[in-house]
């Protein structure tokens, strides 16, 4: 077992990240055992000493409580934070309250890389199973409905169905990404500390004039040729991070441009998430690392090259 | 079946999706793709999309479904019980009810699944969940203390009583929330020593932890 209290950051912004992502990790309970082992090995400390004992998380952490289910552990103050460490008990009770009334902040947390590994094995069992229930379901309808009576109508019915598939896919990996995939992110304001593209903190810098924020926007997308994964979930990953950088272009206000260029950017945004997204399903679909980065690469080139091309427009 | 990637999704798509952080539409698109599933399950129904709306409710619910397994499952297990609900949640959407919020109702399912794997196994932690599946809230403290892991506390508490008095103290105040300046200042030491101690005993306790085979 590896102690996660030795991963506590030192800097007290990081340690309210790292907070959150405890709070929707299934090692919680764990945490909680380490931080009531130190708490019991602790000198016995003044007036503060079991304080929070029967009282809630809420009941200690006051007013934020609400802000801290909506937007995270960032507002709580350094006395909350504390406390919370020294009765974990108060953390398994935000916890509860985190998982069933939190808001989609957390949905944007990923507890840890190998939880998201367990999440994504979990996901291509669930996949091989329930290709084995769909396939039983289209066995189960009985052969005359398979032949329609009405050539044309099942001509109409096929077609309906595709379109509906492929508007659905697209919905669900809309879905996917905003909320759950690898570390997906609040779009306007990236929780998870990535470090590079549009969802880098400091990617989109308002001081700038309208042809260097284009071109800043165009380097920091070609930042997506730096690594290069080679697994899977690796891709998956680096796709996501890009894909959370999108979600930040299409909802930022973009104030160096003039409106015709922010909503053309904002366009252009929403059909470039809509590539990413197909080619991250075909990645979680088929497992083809090396189809889905050449889709990426294309797909990112051109974005490249249509950012820039508008700069000289 | 994959989309292509040149088709252009309908206006009314791309709204629905850029609305998704919010909580209401959240709870909206779920709903939604919870029908999609039912709807695909019906001997007419088209069984490709319920498979892709299904995936996408595990996205988005896949990792607090775990997290509020973890509660009370032995960590070993919870991959295993995750499958089920899962599984279980697929075959029980068809009859839910579509007005009830989506996570609550998955809880619930957990919750059965829960049970029924403490039939089998002796649970780790002394508590249980309540009828309704819910999570539990308000005055709830032993509740909450009961999730405590007791047998990772008891490792760390044999391994934090082998270390000196200095290092002991400084590693359980900054476990406890105390920044190095605060425990300089109670040490009576500079930033480097409490630094170089800090890290020296939470390295010893790592090893002393490992070495108990919890």
């Amino acid at each position: 077992m590896n102690l996660i209290l030795t991963t506590l950051p030192d800097d007290p912004a990081e340690a309210r990240r790292w907070l959150d992502r405890q709070l929707v990790s299934t090692h919680l309970p764990q945490l909680a055992g380490e931080l009531a082992a130190c708490h019991d090995a602790s000198p016995a400390e003044d007036s503060t000493e079991d304080r929070a004992t029967d009282r809630t998380a809420q009941q200690v952490i006051g007013e934020p409580y609400s802000q801290v289910l909506d937007a995270g552990t960032s507002v709580l103050s350094d006395e909350s934070l504390a406390e919370l460490l020294t009765h974990p008990e108060l953390l398994l009770s935000l916890q509860a309250d985190v998982l069933t009334a939190g808001g989609s902040y957390w949905q944007t947390i990923v507890a840890d890389e190998s939880e998201l590994a367990r999440r994504q094995a979990g996901k291509k069992q669930l996949a091989s199973w329930l290709a084995e229930q769909t396939s039983s379901l289209s066995a189960d309808v009985p052969p005359a409905n398979l032949a329609s009576k009405h050539p044309q109508q099942q001509g109409s019915r096929r077609l309906l169905n595709v379109l509906a598939l492929a508007a659905s896919l697209l919905i669900a990996g809309w879905i996917g990404h905003q909320t759950a995939a690898p570390p997906t992110v609040a779009p306007a304001a990236p929780t998870n500390a990535i470090a590079w593209g549009w969802a880098k903190p400091d990617a989109l810098n308002t001081t700038l004039d309208r042809d260097a924020y284009l071109q800043s926007l165009a380097s920091a997308a070609e930042a997506w040729s730096k690594k290069r994964p080679d697994t899977p979930e690796a891709l998956a990953k680096r796709i996501s991070e890009f894909r959370q950088g999108c979600s930040r272009l299409i909802l930022a206000d973009h104030r160096p441009l003039p409106e015709a260029d922010a909503t053309w950017l904002k366009e252009k945004c929403l059909a470039w998430a809509k590539k990413i997204d197909a080619h991250l399903l075909v990645l979680e679909t088929t497992g083809g690392v090396a189809t889905a980065r050449t889709a990426m690469d294309t797909t990112v080139e051109k974005l490249v090259l249509a950012l820039r091309n508008r700069t000289a427009a | 079946m994959l989309p292509s990637t040149d088709n252009q999704p309908p206006a009314d798509t791309l709204a629905e999706g850029a609305e998704s952080n919010t909580e209401a539409a959240t709870e909206a698109s779920d709903r939604k793709l919870a029908e999609q599933v039912a709807a695909g399950q019906q001997p007419d129904g088209n069984a490709s999309l319920a498979e892709v709306a299904f995936m996408a409710l595990y996205d988005r619910h896949s990792q607090a479904l775990a997290a509020y397994i973890a509660r009370v499952a032995h960590p070993s297990a919870v991959d295993d019980i995750s499958q089920d609900v899962w599984r279980r949640t697929w075959e029980k959407l068809p009859a839910r009810k579509s007005d009830s919020p989506f996570r609550p109702w998955l809880f619930t399912v957990a919750k059965n699944c829960i049970t029924d794997s403490w039939r089998d196994a002796t649970r780790r932690r002394a508590v249980t969940l309540d009828d309704t599946g819910e999570l539990t809230h308000g005055d709830q403290a032993d509740v909450d203390e009961g999730l405590i892991d007791a047998e990772v506390k008891a490792a760390l508490a044999r391994c934090i009583e082998k270390l000196e008095g200095r290092p002991r103290a400084i590693v359980t105040l900054r476990w406890q929330g105390s920044s190095y300046e605060q425990i300089c200042q109670q040490e009576q030491i500079d930033h480097n020593q409490a630094y170089k101690a800090y890290h020296h005993a939470t390295r010893q306790l790592s090893d002393c932890v490992k070495r108990s085979n919890v």
